[in-house]
């Protein structure tokens, strides 16, 4: 077994008095594909988005129990600029910032220091060919971002993710505003960065799921109901909830 | 048949309305500039001079020049200051302010920008004008008093604008920001980068309004043709001398004619500074809607 990155115990979120995720306990591996699944409304994102703290942000969310991240509680960490540079996201629809391509990929590495010139191009380079853009916007590096496709914007904030060289990359239904090809272009580059990277998806696709995952966790209303090898699961669910999931019933 | 024919009228009202607005902003421009075309042949590149002796009998002098100048420094000085301020204090507002704060500042904003100028000016003249005397100013009206005054009138307009400008950044922006690790000034730097059509529509709207302002200028700048050389000077900009002497000028004379010119100016230079507004404001419209 590889080692654990995510560490969840008993974990309860709050927005104000409703209560999105009860009594968590998962763990999250090392270099493999966890894909979250469950009903709309099911925590999914929830859970996702406490493991960059970015629920933080949100008036009224509160959280009982813990996170660790490499043992360490991480809603005990002082330096959330460095916890965020190796636990980097990717939106549910691609949102890259209103500057030219480059300007995007490199904006985490200027956050974190570095400005020197000829390293930013080469860094900015290697995260765009890790997200399989590099051929398709080499030639236009200087325009708006906001020009290209749905499919090569994802891919981008993916770039962008990834130009921090990151243990953990997080992605929030990276697909479900693309279209079928773009949809696959962006699931083949996911199981190459998972030979590198632990990833940890929200999808709402079983189908999504199967192709890409090695561990799946389901959810429903709030509650952790299965979790474990994705094929097995596919396979054999044990629970009630999981087979209807399974089988399109709910979804 | 009958809602074809209502519907058919709606449309031939609202596009005479439209067609009368355009016709109406070229009969103005057209009028004014047949105006001062007497000003332009017998005055010529002698408008441009220094000096304004538009009522001597013997030998009047029609010089704008030193006019022109100081509403140019006016316009250019106090917009300045309003737009860093004004920038202050929407960042201030949109990401630090407590909901309440917010809120009280926002009404006091919208009840500010309904002050009319002439009641500003007042306040320039009486509380600003003494202030500087007791200070040992030399003219109670200066170019510091109207500076401060049009700042007061156009500060609220800066602010709300690039307040509103900052609120329509997508949430989205902005976590995708603080989710590779940005802090307050990194995000800042996207918010504002969303924002920047808005609020460069702003700050020109700003230059503008300062620079046809002419009830402010006419009460607090001081009237002397003379160009500034300290904050403490009085000054006299174009429109303050269009304002007072255009009730007293004979229609038709030279000086009539020239004084149209001025407002020709004035004109032309609001026009095209709204078309490079909207220019501007296009060009940086690329980089958010692609």
């Amino acid at each position: 077994m590889s080692e654990v990155v995510f560490e969840i115990k008993d974990l309860y979120a709050f927005y104000d008095d409703h209560c999105a995720l009860q009594n968590v306990n998962l763990k999250i591996r090392e270099k493999r594909v966890t894909a979250i699944m469950g009903p709309s409304g099911c925590g999914k994102s929830t859970l996702l988005r406490c493991l960059n703290r970015l629920n933080d942000l949100i008036p009224g969310f509160s959280l009982k129990g813990q996170i660790l991240f490499r043992g360490q509680d991480i809603y005990r960490i002082r330096d959330l600029t460095e916890y965020r540079r190796r636990v980097t996201m990717v939106f549910q629809k691609p949102n890259p910032f209103p500057m030219s391509i480059f300007d995007n990929v490199a904006y985490g590495l200027r956050i974190h220091g570095i400005t020197k010139k000829s390293i930013l191009r080469e860094k900015v380079e290697h995260a765009l060919r890790m997200a399989a853009l590099w051929d398709e916007v080499k030639e236009k590096l200087k325009k708006p971002a906001v020009q290209l496709s749905g499919g090569q914007q994802q891919r981008l904030c993916i770039a962008r993710a990834l130009a921090l060289e990151p243990d953990v990359l997080l992605l929030d239904e990276p697909t479900s505003a693309l279209d079928p090809i773009a949809t696959m272009k962006i699931e083949r580059l996911l199981e190459e960065l998972a030979q590198q990277y632990t990833v940890v998806i929200v999808t709402h696709s079983m189908g999504q799921a199967l192709r890409i995952s090695d561990e799946v966790v389901f959810l429903y209303e709030g509650r952790l109901i299965e979790y474990g090898e994705t094929s097995s699961i596919a396979k054999t669910p044990r629970h009630e909830v999981t087979k209807q999931f399974l089988t399109g019933k709910i979804g | 048949m009958m809602k074809k024919t209502i519907s058919f009228l709606f449309v031939l009202l609202t596009s005479l309305a439209a067609v009368a607005v355009a016709a109406a902003l070229f009969a103005i421009v057209f009028f004014i500039f047949s105006e001062s075309i007497r000003a332009i042949r017998e005055v010529g590149f002698g408008l441009f001079s220094p000096n304004w002796y538009p009522v001597w009998e013997t030998e009047p002098e029609f010089g704008i020049g030193t006019m022109l100048l100081n509403s140019l420094i006016l316009a250019v000085w106090t917009s300045v200051w309003v737009w860093i301020l004004g920038l202050g204090v929407a960042i201030y507002l949109h990401r630090y302010a407590s909901n309440r704060e917010r809120e009280l500042m926002l009404r006091i904003l919208e009840y500010a920008s309904g002050i009319p100028s002439v009641v500003l000016g007042l306040f320039g003249v009486l509380i600003l004008g003494n202030l500087f005397l007791r200070l040992g100013a030399w003219s109670a009206q200066n170019f510091l008093n109207a500076s401060i005054v049009l700042s007061i009138l156009t500060l609220p307009f800066m602010v709300s604008l690039t307040f509103q400008s900052l609120e329509k950044v997508p949430r989205q922006l902005v976590e995708g920001a603080i989710s590779l690790g940005a802090k307050d000034f990194a995000v800042i730097q996207v918010e504002l980068k969303h924002a920047a059509p808005g609020i460069v529509n702003a700050m020109l709207s700003v230059f503008n309004r300062i620079f046809g302002e002419t009830m402010i200028v006419l009460m607090v700048a001081g009237g002397a043709n003379m160009l500034v050389g300290s904050f403490l000077d009085p000054v006299r900009p174009l429109t303050a001398t269009l304002g007072s002497e255009i009730g007293e000028v004979a229609a038709g004379s030279l000086h009539y004619s020239v004084l149209f010119f001025i407002a020709f100016l004035v004109l032309s230079g609001c026009l095209i500074l709204n078309v490079l507004t909207n220019r501007i404001t296009r060009r940086l419209e690329r980089w958010i809607k692609g």
